[in-house]
């Protein structure tokens, strides 16, 4: 049951979450298969928090504690319960992710100019691909393309924004 | 910066990695912190697309959470709602605004990420079911195709589609508006459904509403009107027409184990059998519409399409075309009620060319004597029929068809013109085997979906897919094909 809009409540749990918000969703998002998942899973963490919210707790651990747990039984209750992560490696996921996120306004800054930095076809095709509808065997067959050479056309791209990225954040360090 | 794991690392990532490049993936990963690092970059890289491509259409909340933390405590509330990030969303069409109404606590098959908080903007629900709790708690779950805008906490107005609310004592006087008249609730659960013919319709399921039109009137549980701007008319209450949370709690359920994907898969697996005869799935609206009353509303899954027949002599067409000896013919139904009398699924025509063993296949009660054999009430039945009533064969099923009433539900028959028997299936499992004699073939030419009688016939709910083989169904294939196709 959704807690009704409690302003000292919100106004304790709304920053804990926010500053942790995006190292969970990448976590969760590195245990499961898809962003679909993910999401779903992230909802449900999200709410558990909302709901189960104490004060008196170290938030970050609890929060990853239930995200853990989260995609624990959600992978159960999907029948693909099979330990993918070993304890340690689940450990290190979540460390890392806390780390990866912490610079994700930079990220996401330098993003857009990595964006604008691509060839407007390759900037058109990666957005396009991200959006909304964007099935890569769709978006193939509007561009004339097979969706392999698409695909690996994608691969590219991502590859050259990370390294666009990475190379930015680097520069400013 | 390019390292041996980019192409397997997206692989992974879009899901296109095979179970041995996978587990490579994950022995390298936990032999080396770096992979796992870029493992993560590429997620953050993934994410943060994602978000690029959605801002620039339809401007999610979920990465401005952070932006909107610390400002107006409103907006404190649109942040966690914001936060609560649904997996798969719709598109609909975001106005910002910085009044929040309502939250979005549940969304069922939608097609976009998209804000969790409800201000004034308009909504379009294109696909599937979404549920939400407004600021004072009243719960609602709107079902797609739907149009909705807040003009309050306390005031939805519904321009298209239909919803269940359930009102607790701290959202009293929770009110829904429609172009045909008002609901405002007095302590209750109810549904609108804003697509009706003529007007909106209002059924009272616990408790007590003012409808209001030119007119006002309160209706209590079991109630139902329909309002259209001068006047309120009395209807037949259809308290399974709506979607209600428990329910949107399993389609949601449902969707999260892949019950839409498994029913695609064995979907396409059935159409290279040379067995089936037809698979209507109602989705195409070239194929619909072509004669009949009907309403075309979601289906079983979210996306998909069904016929509901409300009215008197609702029904459809189709033409499977086909003579067979054996047969195995499966609905998905969701029945809203199921009055005495004989309610139709499936009825071939006695004018095609007066043949017999002409297929008619019904929801009936025992109350006619043409029926054999007697026994029970509102069995699922199916009725093999010939001109001149000389032969009349009506084997039936155990179970009664009330069992259908208020979830979708897969009935099923299998017939073998070789040995005579006719054998029911009520969500998979084998309800009751009942033989035919003579032994005919059966014909599937055309045929009336849903009712065939404009006076007595009143089947009302939602049909899904009707599908008919020229083979019998082992009672392990039955079963497998329900558990392959449920939606919960």
């Amino acid at each position: 049951m959704m807690h009704p809009p409690d302003n000292s409540r919100q106004e304790e749990f709304l920053p804990l979450l926010a500053e942790i918000e995006n190292g969970l969703r990448l976590f969760i998002r590195s245990l499961l298969r898809d962003r679909e998942e993910a999401g779903e899973v992230m909802q449900r963490v999200t709410v558990i928090l909302w709901e189960k919210y104490d004060s008196a707790v170290d938030f970050r651990k609890w929060a990853y504690g239930v995200a853990r747990l989260e995609v624990l039984k959600y992978r159960q209750s999907c029948q693909r319960d099979r330990h993918v992560f070993d304890d340690a490696m689940v450990n290190s996921l979540a460390e890392h992710s806390v780390d990866v996120a912490k610079e994700s306004s930079r990220r996401s800054a330098e993003l857009k100019h990595c964006l604008e930095k691509l060839k407007e076809n390759q900037r058109n095709l990666v957005l396009e691909a991200y959006s909304t509808c964007g099935r890569i065997d769709e978006l193939a067959q509007r561009r004339g393309q097979t969706p392999m050479s698409l695909y690996k056309s994608l691969h590219r791209i991502r590859q050259a924004l990370l390294e666009c990225v990475q190379n930015a954040l680097a520069k400013d360090d | 910066m390019k390292s041996q794991w980019d192409e397997l690392i997206q692989k992974q990532i879009d899901g296109f990695a095979t179970v041995v490049e996978a587990e490579l993936l994950i022995t390298a990963m936990q032999s080396d912190p770096s992979v796992q690092r870029l493992y993560l970059e590429y997620l953050m890289l993934d994410l943060a697309l994602h978000a690029e491509a959605g801002l620039i259409k339809t401007e999610p909340m979920a990465l401005a959470t952070r932006f909107i933390v610390a400002t107006h405590p409103v907006v404190r509330w649109m942040t966690l709602a914001a936060c609560v990030s649904v997996a798969v969303g719709c598109v609909w069409f975001w106005v910002g605004s910085t009044k929040q109404f309502a939250t979005v606590v549940r969304s069922v098959g939608m097609l976009a990420d998209q804000s969790q908080s409800i201000g004034q903007e308009t909504r379009d629900v294109l696909t599937g079911t979404l549920e939400l709790v407004t600021n004072d708690g009243a719960r609602v779950v709107v079902e797609a195709p739907a149009k909705f805008r807040f003009e309050s906490a306390k005031r939805m107005y519904l321009v298209s589609g239909r919803l269940s609310a359930d009102v607790p004592e701290s959202a009293h006087g929770f009110t829904v508006v429609t172009s045909g008249g008002l609901v405002k609730d007095m302590g209750t659960v109810f549904g609108v459904d804003a697509d009706a013919r003529d007007g909106a319709e209002v059924h009272v399921f616990d408790g007590e509403v003012i409808a209001q039109s030119r007119e006002k009137r309160t209706l209590v549980t079991g109630d139902a009107a329909r309002m259209r701007g001068n006047e309120l008319e009395h209807l037949q209450f259809r308290d399974s027409a709506f979607i209600k949370p428990d329910e949107n709690t399993a389609l949601f359920e449902g969707r999260r184990r892949g019950q839409q994907d498994r029913c695609e898969t064995l979907k396409q697996l059935y159409m290279t059998d040379p067995s089936l005869l037809v698979w209507e799935s109602f989705d195409d609206p070239e194929t619909l519409g072509k004669e009949g009353n009907f309403r075309r509303v979601q289906g079983r899954f979210p996306g998909s399409h069904a016929l509901e027949f409300v009215d008197k002599g609702d029904y459809t067409v189709m033409d499977a075309n086909g003579e067979t000896m054996k047969f195995t013919i499966l609905a998905w139904v969701r029945l809203d009620s199921l009055p005495e009398g004989m309610q139709s699924i499936y009825h071939g025509r006695r004018d095609y060319d007066q043949q017999t063993g002409v297929v008619h296949w019904m929801f009936r009660n025992g109350g006619k004597n043409m029926i054999l054999p007697v026994s029970g009430t509102n069995r699922v039945g199916v009725e093999f029929d010939k001109l001149d009533d000389k032969i009349l064969m009506y084997p039936a099923s155990k179970l009664s068809g009330r069992d259908t009433v208020g979830n979708w539900a897969l009935v099923g028959v299998t017939y073998d013109a070789d040995t005579g028997s006719v054998r029911f299936y009520y969500n998979g499992d084998l309800d009751n085997e009942d033989q035919v004699n003579p032994r005919v073939a059966a014909v599937f030419g055309p045929a009336r979906i849903g009712n065939w009688h404009q006076e007595e016939r009143l089947l009302s709910g939602r049909l899904d897919d009707i599908v008919i083989f020229q083979r019998v169904f082992t009672d392990h294939e039955m079963t497998s094909f329900y558990s392959q196709t449920k939606p919960y």
